[in-house]
C-alpha cells in the first residue's frame, strides 16, 4: 500500500483491531450486578405484602459500575408470579413507583421509576449506581404453605448520550 | 489490496469496537417469600366455677381442672400476639354475676408446668407456637363474686379470644 488514504484506512482498522478508537468515546464496559433478593419474608395466607424500594432488608437492589457520567437504559424482566409447593403461586405485582434509581447509591436518595417500563439514569462521575426494586406479593386466604421464589431480571445498556 | 477492501475492514473494524459498547448486559435477583400455615384457635374447655355460694367468692386457677383452655395451632416457631378484647366483667343469668381477677399460663404442652403466667385483658400477650408441633395451650383462670343475696340459678359468660401472626 503506498497512497496516503490506503494508509489512513489501514490505520483506522488497526487502531480498531488492537482497541483504540479515535472516531468514538472510550468507556468501561457496563456491568449490572445483583447484590439483594426482593425478600417478602413471612408471609400470611389472603394478605398481600408490599415491600418498599426504600426497606433496606426486603427491598430488591442492583448495583451498576461503567462510564462516568454515562447515561444508561434499563429494563426489568418482572415474572407475574412466584412459585412454591406442588406448583402453587403466589401472584406478584409493581406498581409505578417501585423502582428507584440512585447515583449516589443511596436508598434515601432515590429516584423512582416504573420498572415495568423502559427507563433511562445516569451514572455518576465515578460511573456508579444502585438500583432498587420494590414489590407486591398477594396470597390467596387458603395459600399453600412453604417457600416461594422467582427470578428478577435487569438489563442494562449505555445509551451513547 | 484494494482501496475498496481496505475501507471494508476498517468499517468492519469499527463496528466491532461500536457494537462492545451498545451491547446489553443483564442481571438476576430472587424474589422470596415463606407462606405461612394459617393459624387455628380452638376454645377447648369452658371455665367451669361449679357451684357458687351466695357472699363466697370463688377462684379457678389457670393450673385447676376446670380452667378455661384454648388451643392454638399454627406456623412452628412463629410469634404470634393474644389478645382478650372485652373480657365480660359479669356472668349473667337471674342477674349478674361478677367476675374479674382474670389469670392465665401459656404453654406450648397441654399443661401448665413450666408454662408461662400472663394475666389476660386487651393488651398484647406475646408468645411463641411449639418448635415441632406449631402449638400453643392457653389456661385461663378468674374469680366470681357472688353477692349475699345472689339470685340462684345458672350463670354464663363468653371469652374471646384473638390470635393474629406478629411476622416475627
Amino acid at each position: 500500500m503506498h497512497t496516503t488514504p490506503g494508509r489512513i484506512l489501514w490505520s483506522l482498522a488497526l487502531a480498531a483491531l488492537f482497541g483504540h478508537a479515535p472516531l468514538l468515546a472510550q468507556g468501561r464496559p457496563l456491568v449490572p450486578t445483583g447484590i439483594q433478593d426482593l425478600g417478602f419474608g413471612a408471609l400470611i395466607p389472603g394478605i398481600a405484602t408490599h415491600v418498599l424500594r426504600t426497606d433496606p432488608v426486603g427491598s430488591g437492589q442492583f448495583t451498576l459500575r461503567g462510564t462516568k457520567d454515562a447515561q444508561v437504559q434499563m429494563q426489568f424482566t418482572l415474572p407475574p408470579s412466584m412459585s412454591g409447593p406442588l406448583g402453587a403461586t403466589i401472584p406478584l405485582s409493581f406498581g409505578a413507583t417501585d423502582g428507584g434509581f440512585s447515583a449516589a447509591e443511596s436508598i434515601t436518595n432515590q429516584v423512582a421509576f416504573d420498572p415495568r417500563a423502559t427507563s433511562l439514569g445516569r451514572l455518576s462521575n465515578n460511573g456508579r449506581a444502585t438500583i432498587f426494586l420494590g414489590g407486591t406479593a398477594t396470597p390467596g386466604p387458603a395459600q399453600r404453605s412453604g417457600a416461594y421464589s422467582a427470578t428478577l431480571t435487569l438489563t442494562v445498556s449505555y445509551t451513547g448520550l | 489490496m484494494n482501496t475498496a477492501s481496505k475501507l471494508s475492514l476498517a468499517v468492519l473494524a469499527l463496528s466491532l469496537v461500536g457494537a462492545s459498547v451498545a451491547q446489553a448486559q443483564s442481571a438476576t435477583i430472587a424474589a422470596t417469600a415463606t407462606v405461612q400455615t394459617p393459624l387455628t384457635v380452638t376454645g377447648a374447655a369452658p371455665l367451669a366455677f361449679g357451684n357458687v355460694f351466695p357472699g363466697l367468692a370463688k377462684t379457678v386457677a389457670p393450673a385447676d381442672p376446670t380452667s378455661g383452655r384454648f388451643t392454638i395451632l399454627g406456623q412452628t416457631s412463629a410469634e404470634v400476639s393474644i389478645t382478650f378484647p372485652g373480657l365480660p366483667a359479669n356472668l349473667t343469668g337471674a342477674g349478674n354475676l361478677p367476675i374479674g381477677t382474670y389469670a392465665g399460663v401459656h404453654n406450648n404442652t397441654n399443661g401448665t408446668a413450666g408454662g408461662t403466667v400472663f394475666t389476660p385483658s386487651a393488651a398484647s400477650t406475646l408468645a411463641l407456637l411449639d418448635a415441632t408441633t406449631g402449638n400453643r395451650f392457653i389456661f385461663i383462670g378468674a374469680t366470681v363474686t357472688p353477692a349475699v343475696a345472689q339470685t340462684p340459678g345458672a350463670y354464663s359468660g363468653t371469652i374471646t379470644m384473638n390470635v393474629v401472626y406478629t411476622g416475627n
